[in-house]
């Protein structure tokens, strides 16, 4: 028994120095507190990372949670989209299909799937942000049209291009020629 | 009308229930004693055409061009330019002083230093790119009288900078009034009522200091819909610029100046709640690049609702920033405001309210705590727009 105990330790202790990194949960109250600031504040992907390796579970959570801000939660999408992986695709996927969201919300998923998930699926990212180009609130149309710009490839700048012949917002249409400002993005 | 039509298609219905009555102990504020505040009245300032073809095209303040003809070689080796030295006065009956900058050419970056008599102050200069200043009293020691020295200092590129000194005097204050102009774009979704609501909050917190919401007059800002969704841009020609720049318009010249839009986006789809155009701002100066602040309307959303507390603690938040005050703790811990009154927290970032002595403050990084120290009091007071 105490043989096997020796084992354990001595295999933890070697762990760290063979490159195998222990697993840093992320805090909940970390989070939230990124989440709800008042001020802005700039957050990379590797900065979501350094409050856990887990810290998409917390986004997630947040990004759902009718209790929050819609600040809070739009910047919880943002998060989703900087750090990618999994489940931050399968949550901001049903939140933009089901294209039932606050405004402001949806308008941030849908730039946050563009962003975290564009590269490798432009189609479904398309798929998602042109249907949105039709909704009747100009802040989630000005968020498809951030996120089409973001994806740039030729079908999506196709459908922003036929889109400024529909579009009368005056916000919309200076994210229109931001993004079709910006040169073609291959696939 | 439009407004409440806007905000039924935000998803947002308003709440009254949360802040009826006195308010006070919602945000933790007096609810009682000398403290309380009365609830703020608005007045109506009319609507006001906003339209590319009747904007401002200039700024109205009367700037004094100061060169940055010098070149300075810092200790890292590096070259930076800057003005000449040059002073004010602070006299027994001195309330504050606030020098504002801005950079010519535009884009270029500049920050003001200063120095004076007696031990060295805690205030820190604040440089933003295009915009720089300093209020003093920044800090919650009193000021010495006696003569100061400043200084310009920029980027290689700036030829000058366009500087506003503001001196305020008088006896020193135990008491004050802070004016507001309210210019709400229309389409922002905020609701009259929900904005009186709103500053009601803000007139609690600020009442810890003894200062309470004075004229409050609304502008309704029309042909603005290219302004109701601004990035968060502070570059010299950006809209959260451009917009506060029309605060020129305004009747009352000495207001504190908040606009309010749909939303303030980042790049991937997060967002500011609110953006103080400076630490300080413009303050007394209207129709400059850095007079105010913008608030983020639909961002204060929640669930159908409106949170009409957390709304009036935006207002509070960013006008304390623009009067001067810094967060108590930044998110690092690295940094801390300028006051002696307000504990400093450490630890690992980010820092949480929970765990940190200031987190109730209402200017901790995270910004949800409500109460005021008597040393941020201290500068609020003293502010050249607070009369």
């Amino acid at each position: 028994m105490a043989r096997k105990w020796f084992a354990v330790l001595g295999l933890m202790a070697l762990l760290p120095a063979s490159g195998v990194a222990w697993a840093r949960p992320a805090r909940r109250e970390a989070v939230r507190a990124v989440l709800n600031a008042r001020d802005a504040v700039p957050m990379t992907a590797e900065g979501w990372s350094r409050l856990g390796d887990d810290v998409d579970v917390y986004l997630v959570e947040a990004a759902g949670d009718a209790t929050l801000r819609y600040a809070a939660r739009q910047r919880a999408m943002s998060g989703l989209g900087s750090v990618r992986g999994e489940r931050a695709r399968t949550f901001l996927h049903e939140f933009v299909a089901g294209g039932a969201g606050a405004a402001p919300l949806l308008s941030s998923a849908v730039q946050a799937y563009a962003h975290g998930f564009g590269k490798e699926d432009a189609a479904e990212a398309q798929r998602l942000s042109g249907a949105l180009l039709a909704h009747p609130d100009w802040q989630v149309r000005r968020g498809a049209v951030r996120a089409l710009g973001e994806l740039g490839t030729d079908e999506a700048r196709a459908m922003l291009r036929l889109h400024e012949s529909r579009e009368a917002h005056p916000a919309v249409r200076i994210a229109l020629r931001s993004a079709l400002a910006d040169p073609p993005r291959a696939r | 009308m439009v407004s409440r039509r806007l905000m039924s298609m935000m998803g947002v219905t308003l709440v009254c229930a949360m802040v009826g009555g006195g308010v006070g102990t919602a945000v933790g504020a007096p609810a009682s004693g000398p403290d309380r505040a009365a609830a703020v009245t608005l007045v109506d300032g009319g609507v006001i055409d906003l339209s590319p073809r009747a904007r401002a095209q200039s700024a109205s303040a009367p700037l004094t061009t100061v060169p940055l003809n010098n070149r300075v070689t810092t200790s890292d080796g590096s070259q930076i330019a800057a003005s000449d030295v040059l002073s004010f006065s602070w006299s027994s009956d001195t309330v504050s002083v606030l020098l504002y900058s801005e950079a010519r050419p535009g884009e270029g970056r500049i920050t003001p230093y200063f120095d004076g008599p007696g031990a060295p102050r805690a205030e820190r200069p604040f440089g933003s790119g295009p915009t720089g200043g300093f209020v003093l009293p920044g800090s919650d020691a009193p000021v010495a009288s006696g003569t100061y020295r400043y200084q310009i200092v920029g980027s290689l590129d700036t030829e000058a900078a366009e500087v506003v000194l503001v001196s305020r005097h008088g006896p020193q204050p135990t008491s004050g009034t802070l004016d507001l102009n309210l210019f709400v774009l229309d389409g922002s979704g905020l609701d009259t009522d929900v904005l009186n609501q709103g500053l009601n909050i803000f007139n609690q917190i600020f009442g810890q200091a003894r200062i309470r919401i004075g004229n409050a007059t609304l502008y309704h800002l029309t042909g603005a819909d290219d302004f109701l969704s601004v990035p968060l841009d502070l570059s010299v020609g950006s809209p959260l610029r451009q917009l506060t720049a029309n605060s020129r318009l305004a009747s009352n010249p000495n207001a504190y100046n908040l606009f309010f839009v749909r939303e303030i986006t980042g790049d991937d789809g997060g967002v500011a709640l609110g953006v103080s155009l400076g630490i300080p701002c413009a303050l007394g100066i209207p129709g400059t690049i850095s007079s105010g602040s913008v608030i983020n309307v639909s961002g204060h959303g929640r669930s159908g609702t409106f949170d009409v507390a957390d709304f009036g603690q935006t207002l509070a938040h960013e006008t304390a920033h623009s009067l001067g005050l810094w967060h108590t703790s930044e998110r690092d811990g690295s940094d801390h405001d300028t006051i002696s009154d307000t504990p400093e927290c450490t630890g690992a970032e980010p820092l949480e309210a929970d765990a940190c002595p200031d987190g109730d403050n209402f200017l901790f990084w995270s910004g949800l705590g409500t109460k005021l120290s008597a040393g941020q009091a201290y500068v609020l007071l003293r502010s050249p727009i607070v009369r």
